[in-house]
Parts: C-alpha cells; structure tokens; sequence
C-alpha cells in the first residue's frame, strides 16, 4: 500500500510541474524546453537511449 | 598522491552516467535478472567507449529523417507490438533492430556552445531529478520489502502493477504511445528535422 501511494504522489508532481511548466513558464521551464537542455548533451543522449529502450524490452518483451 | 593524482586524470571527462549504469548492473546482476544487467552491462560499454575514443570513427552531424520515415516507423513498431504475442520472436527482433537506429540517432556531434542555464532551468532540473530519484528510491524499497516479507502485494513494484495492464490490447496500447512519446521527445526527431 505504501510504494502505491507513493508512486501516486511521484506521478501526481510529475503532472503537476508539466502543467506548471505549461502555465507559468516563468516559474518552471515546460519540460520540452528541459528535454532539448539535457539532450544537448552527448553523454546524456546516450544513456537516456539507453534506459528508453531498456523500458521498451522490459516491459514488451519480458 | 601520485597515484591519486593518476586517477584523477584516467576518470577525465568521464560520462556522469557510468556510475548509475554501473550501480544498475551490480543491482540486477544482485537480483538475479542477468537479461538486465547484460543490457545495462552493454550501455556502459558504449558509454566507456564513448569517453575513451575506443572506436575512432568520424562524428557525424546529426542525421536527419523525414516524416513520413518516422510514421511509417512508430506505425509498424506500434502493429508489431500490439498485434503479436508479448515477448514473441516478433517483439525481440523489432526492439534489437530499434536499438542501433536509435543510438545512431543520438551519437552525433554537439551543435554549439552549451546553453547557458537561467535560474528558471536550474530550478526546473532540480525538480524533475528529485521526482525521479523519489520514484527511484520508492521502487527500490517496494523491491527491498517484497524480497525481505516475501509479499509483492503489499509491496508492488513498479512492473508488478504494470504487468497485468500490458496483458490487455488496450493497456499495451496507452503505454505503446507513452513509450513512444517519450521515445520521439528524446531522440528529438522533430526538432532534428527543423534544424
């Protein structure tokens, strides 16, 4: 019951600062704007690749 | 001191990721999932051989591809892994195929000089990585305390929830299009093709 709740809290920030970062981009950026910041990046490309496509065999395949 | 001093200089421009992707392999290598730590065990060589110039081939400018490339592509993937049974021959050879195109997609030159980093996108960074580490650390207690109680009920992880929801077509479905989402945002195909 505690990791369900917990997850639930996780998801619902994560919501929340998307939609912040939507409305009030003067207080957080919108995550699009993150994304392209981080994926400037070479080392960061490759290891988020690696942990999306992690994410795909995990869950399609395992 | 010589010796710390020689350290310091072989971990030079070392990608701030190995250390994670070195934690998750010992992790998995830990629970047993060997499928796992290979996979995490192969991104960390890539990373290494990334850092240390191991393959000393041209860098390339970053590749671009057009849309309907990339439809026909999320298209095919989405049939293929909706339509076939969940961990077919059919999902494993589609996901091996997709990851060199992927890796390709994102081994490419840096364009410029980094962006400089307002206040606003710090604060923005901070906020996703303490969510992230949250639902990081959640999921690695929820796996703790399945191992120790033996009860995966009373404490699921993340995939013990979301197991059940991808046996059902239209639960494969909505995380097929989350996961690609996620995978068009990161590989930035869209912004690639604009540039």
């Amino acid at each position: 019951m505690i990791p369900l709740i917990e997850y639930g809290l996780a998801l619902a920030a994560g919501f929340l600062a998307w939609l912040l970062g939507r409305v009030k981009p003067q207080v957080i950026a919108p995550l699009g704007q993150l994304v392209a910041r981080i994926m400037h990046n070479r080392n960061t490309r490759l290891a988020l690749v690696v942990v999306w496509w992690w994410l795909g065999w995990h869950f399609f395949t395992a | 001191m010589y010796l710390v001093a020689k350290f310091k200089e072989q971990l030079r421009g070392i990608n701030p990721w190995l250390p994670v992707f070195v934690f998750v392999v010992a992790f998995h290598l830990n629970r047993g999932s060997i499928g796992d730590a290979i996979i995490f065990g192969l991104g960390s060589l890539i990373l290494i051989a990334d850092w240390k110039r191991w393959i000393p081939w041209h860098m390339p400018e970053r590749p671009k591809v057009s849309g309907w490339v990339i439809a026909l592509a999320l298209g095919v993937s989405f049939v293929i892994l909706l339509t076939t049974e969940r961990n077919g021959w059919q999902d494993v050879v589609l996901l091996i195929t997709l990851a060199p195109i992927a890796l390709v997609m994102v081994y490419y030159r840096d364009h410029g000089p980094k962006p400089s980093s307002t206040r606003v996108m710090a604060r923005t960074k901070w906020i996703w990585m303490t969510l992230a580490l949250s639902m990081a650390v959640a999921e690695l207690f929820a796996y703790i305390f399945a191992a120790v109680y033996k009860d995966d009920r009373s404490f699921p992880t993340v995939s013990v929830l979301v197991n059940p929801v991808l046996e059902s077509p239209i639960g494969r479905s909505v995380f097929l299009v989350l996961w690609m989402l996620i995978g068009v945002g990161l590989l930035q195909v869209r912004k690639g093709r604009r540039s």
